[in-house]
């Protein structure tokens, strides 16, 4: 991650069109966009990195701030675009078959550790798929990207009260599924472990 | 539960012995093993290099994304001070040959019309364009064939000239006004230079010989200082001004002067030799007369 005082000269060296501030801003944020974009399953992630990030070129001579602002700015437009992605993409046909092994809920293998993993992701991912987008995208943004609530505000474009709302709201939702589902939760990985 | 207590779980890490709380953190670690973090190193060629085509694009554009380093911080600046439909409407019509050529056809007509209207063109050309734009009833300061443009005089210089030119069959200097004399000279050309060829003989005759009289207009043709009258070269026929619209009464009055400047010209070679009335009379006609076959 690019410290606080280099960022200034990343920064500015990015906005007279250096190669390599671009290089470090992108190794630094790529992964946590991609990672964002991903868990919420977009369609096309790399593509959509790629966008994300040519609107960043775009941006910043609009941009203020120090690197904080600049990750939340960032995660913002990946936002965006991942929202204008979801519209595009219910106006196609979706083949279902390339979505499911797009988002990973498929996973080949027969070895002990590659169950335990499908199971745990599987199980995992059905409890955040069960919680509201908006309770999602706060969870996603606190637990993935490691935003604090302030930004986690401003790339949802709510107030922090809002957002507290949202995360506690999101706790409350999986330590209800887990008391729900756990026996169902345990039984099934224990038969997947006697296989 | 605080956000203290809330942060501590997000992290994964159990906010008490609880074992609710335990396999609520145990979960939400899972959470973020089970997104892990892709990379990216494949993709990042590719990507830089949109990125920076999109940033030298977006300079081209006229929306630099890159500007000097001492204006890195702060809000970006605009290119222009136009909107960016008009610079872009702007662009496409210069880009158009047809817009080019009528933008230069139109600096040309205002040049040439501006210097036409303070009569600055050739003689030739203002000519031509005097008569171009009389057609379309504009009125512009134009020379005839006998003289020059008298500045200051411009509403009757269309066809009253100030100088003796053309057909005045003299060797003598034709009698350039020098500057700005303040005279109106249309008068001396109604009597000169437009009707040069008949009338001079007599008419100049008269009123140069009216005006030796009352000028003190010595042999040389230029105006006595002292009587407060600019000098002219040669003859001084704008100075006739104020010839007396009875003309004809004086005319052989003054004899030899009436007689010799028939001619329109101030000749320093002749003398004064008309005293006599008949004289100067018979010298008169001749001359102008003559003259007025030229």
């Amino acid at each position: 991650m690019i410290d606080e005082r280099d960022f200034a000269s990343v920064l500015a060296a990015a906005r007279v069109g250096a190669e390599w501030a671009w290089a470090l801003i992108y190794r630094d944020l790529s992964p946590q966009v991609a990672r964002y974009l991903r868990a919420h399953g977009a369609p096309e992630p790399d593509d959509l990195l790629g966008d994300v990030f040519v609107q960043v070129v775009r941006g910043l001579p609009s941009f203020e701030g120090g690197s904080d602002e600049f990750r939340a700015w960032v995660l913002t437009i990946a936002r965006n675009q991942l929202v204008d992605a979801w519209r595009h993409d219910s106006r196609r046909p979706v083949d279902p078959a390339s979505h499911e092994l797009e988002s990973g809920s498929w996973v080949g293998g027969d070895t002990e550790d590659e169950a335990m993993a499908s199971i745990g992701d599987a199980e995992v991912r059905a409890v955040v798929g069960r919680l509201s987008p908006d309770q999602r995208d706060v969870l996603f943004l606190r637990v993935l990207v490691g935003l604090p609530i302030q930004d986690v505000a401003k790339v949802v474009g709510k107030s922090p009260g809002a957002v507290k709302s949202l995360q506690s709201r999101a706790i409350a939702a999986v330590r209800r599924q887990i008391s729900r589902e756990a026996v169902s939760f345990w039984l099934r990985l224990a038969l997947t472990l006697l296989r | 539960m605080d956000d203290r207590d809330i942060d501590r779980l997000l992290s994964g890490t159990p906010t008490g012995d609880d074992a609710a709380n335990q396999q609520l953190a145990q979960v939400l670690r899972a959470v973020d093993e089970a997104y892990p973090q892709p990379s990216t190193e494949g993709s990042e060629a590719a990507h830089l290099a949109a990125m920076m085509e999109t940033a030298h694009l977006f300079a081209d554009s006229g929306e630099p994304a890159g500007r000097p380093v001492y204006e890195a911080h702060g809000p970006g600046l605009r290119a222009s001070r136009l909107p960016r439909v008009w610079r872009s409407t702007l662009s496409d019509i210069w880009a158009m040959k047809s817009a080019k050529v009528a933008a230069v056809t139109f600096a040309a007509v205002l040049a040439l019309g501006g210097t036409a209207f303070a009569g600055g063109l050739p003689a030739p050309v203002q000519n031509v364009v005097a008569t171009a734009a009389q057609g379309v009833g504009i009125t512009l300061p134009s020379t005839n064939t006998l003289g020059t443009i008298v500045p200051g005089d411009r509403d009757h210089s269309s066809d009253e000239t100030g100088t003796v030119g053309a057909g005045h069959d003299s060797d003598e200097p034709s009698g350039t006004l020098e500057a700005h004399h303040g005279l109106s000279s249309h008068e001396a050309s109604d009597t000169i230079g437009h009707d040069n060829g008949r009338h001079l003989g007599w008419t100049n005759g008269n009123h140069f010989g009216w005006y030796k009289h009352m000028a003190g207009h010595d042999e040389s043709g230029t105006v006595d200082p002292s009587l407060g009258m600019p000098k002219v070269k040669g003859h001084g026929p704008s100075l006739i001004k104020r010839a007396p619209e009875t003309t004809p009464k004086s005319k052989g009055s003054h004899g030899g002067n009436a007689g010799h400047s028939a001619s329109g010209i101030a000749s320093p070679k002749h003398d004064d030799n008309g005293s006599g009335k008949g004289n100067g009379m018979s010298n008169g006609m001749g001359n102008g007369m003559g003259n007025g076959r030229h």
